[in-house]
């Protein structure tokens, strides 16, 4: 899994980080906390400039992690054939 | 403000879906990073169903994109950890682009796509689908690009507050564009 330690970092500190950066956005590099922003965006810019590195863990800090979804991707139905 | 048109037939557009050229690009940041900028061409869907942009995996591995976290994607048969990336994207043909974007990956290579366009770009873009017509638009962006802020359960009032403000700053401008013309 990418950015194993990254995760397990995030995981380990997150009800600290939940303390006085919820729904901000956090970036781990290594085990190390690189800084904490408003938003994604900022978040990953900043971060890739602070490490000179691609590899970081870009977080926000929530209590319930978001789930996305496609449906249609995931049903396969993406081109389903319209008349049989 | 860019507007782009297709248009096809009722029943190629009902088979096919809004389909559209797009290039995959490295974050500008990236881009400087690695000293050159990098893209990947292929086929787009809109895919209003779907909550987050999606990029294929022979284009994840093309651009030689690195995960910025794994994210859970629900499924028929449960949720899955899928890499999100970070992206830009481009329209041949058109001036629209998105920085900065993230996007996961799926299997869309088997449909003939590299690239579903989800709800999250379509929340700072125009998009009308007119089935009996066989036409559908874009607008992308139709105001500056903001950042989208995922609307988690852990969203701080603060991030509320400020999105609140940005709508609200927009909303304005556009009557102000309104009222000039």
């Amino acid at each position: 899994m990418p950015l194993e330690k990254e995760r397990a970092w995030f995981e380990q500190h997150r009800a600290e980080l939940l303390e006085q950066h919820e729904g901000r956005w956090v970036v781990v590099h290594g085990e190390t906390l690189v800084g904490i922003w408003d938003n994604l965006e900022q978040a990953y810019i900043e971060g890739v400039r602070a490490t000179g590195q691609e590899e970081i863990l870009v977080r926000q800090v929530t209590r319930i992690d978001p789930t996305f979804s496609a449906p249609a991707l995931t049903l396969g139905i993406l081109r389903a054939p319209l008349y049989l | 403000m860019p507007l782009c048109t297709s248009r096809t037939s009722q029943h190629v557009l009902a088979v096919n879906g809004p389909r559209l050229d797009v290039e995959i690009l490295l974050p500008e940041v990236v881009a400087k990073l690695r000293g050159r900028q990098e893209s990947f061409r292929g086929v787009g869907l809109i895919d209003t169903g779907a909550s987050i942009t999606c990029i294929s995996g022979r284009a994840a591995r093309a651009l030689n994109l690195k995960p910025i976290a794994t994210v859970r994607c629900g499924g028929a048969t449960g949720d899955a950890e899928t890499p999100l990336f970070m992206v830009s994207l481009a329209f041949p043909g058109s001036p629209i682009r998105i920085p900065d974007t993230k996007a996961i990956e799926a299997t869309l290579e088997q449909q003939g796509l590299d690239v579903l366009i989800g709800r999250d770009v379509l929340a700072v873009s125009g998009f009308t689908y007119d089935g009996p017509a066989g036409s559908w638009t874009r607008e992308l962006p139709r105001e500056p690009a903001q950042p989208l802020q995922l609307s988690s359960p852990g969203a701080s009032s603060l991030d509320r507050a400020k999105a609140n403000a940005r709508r609200k700053a927009a909303e304005a401008s556009r009557k102000k564009n309104r009222r000039k013309k």
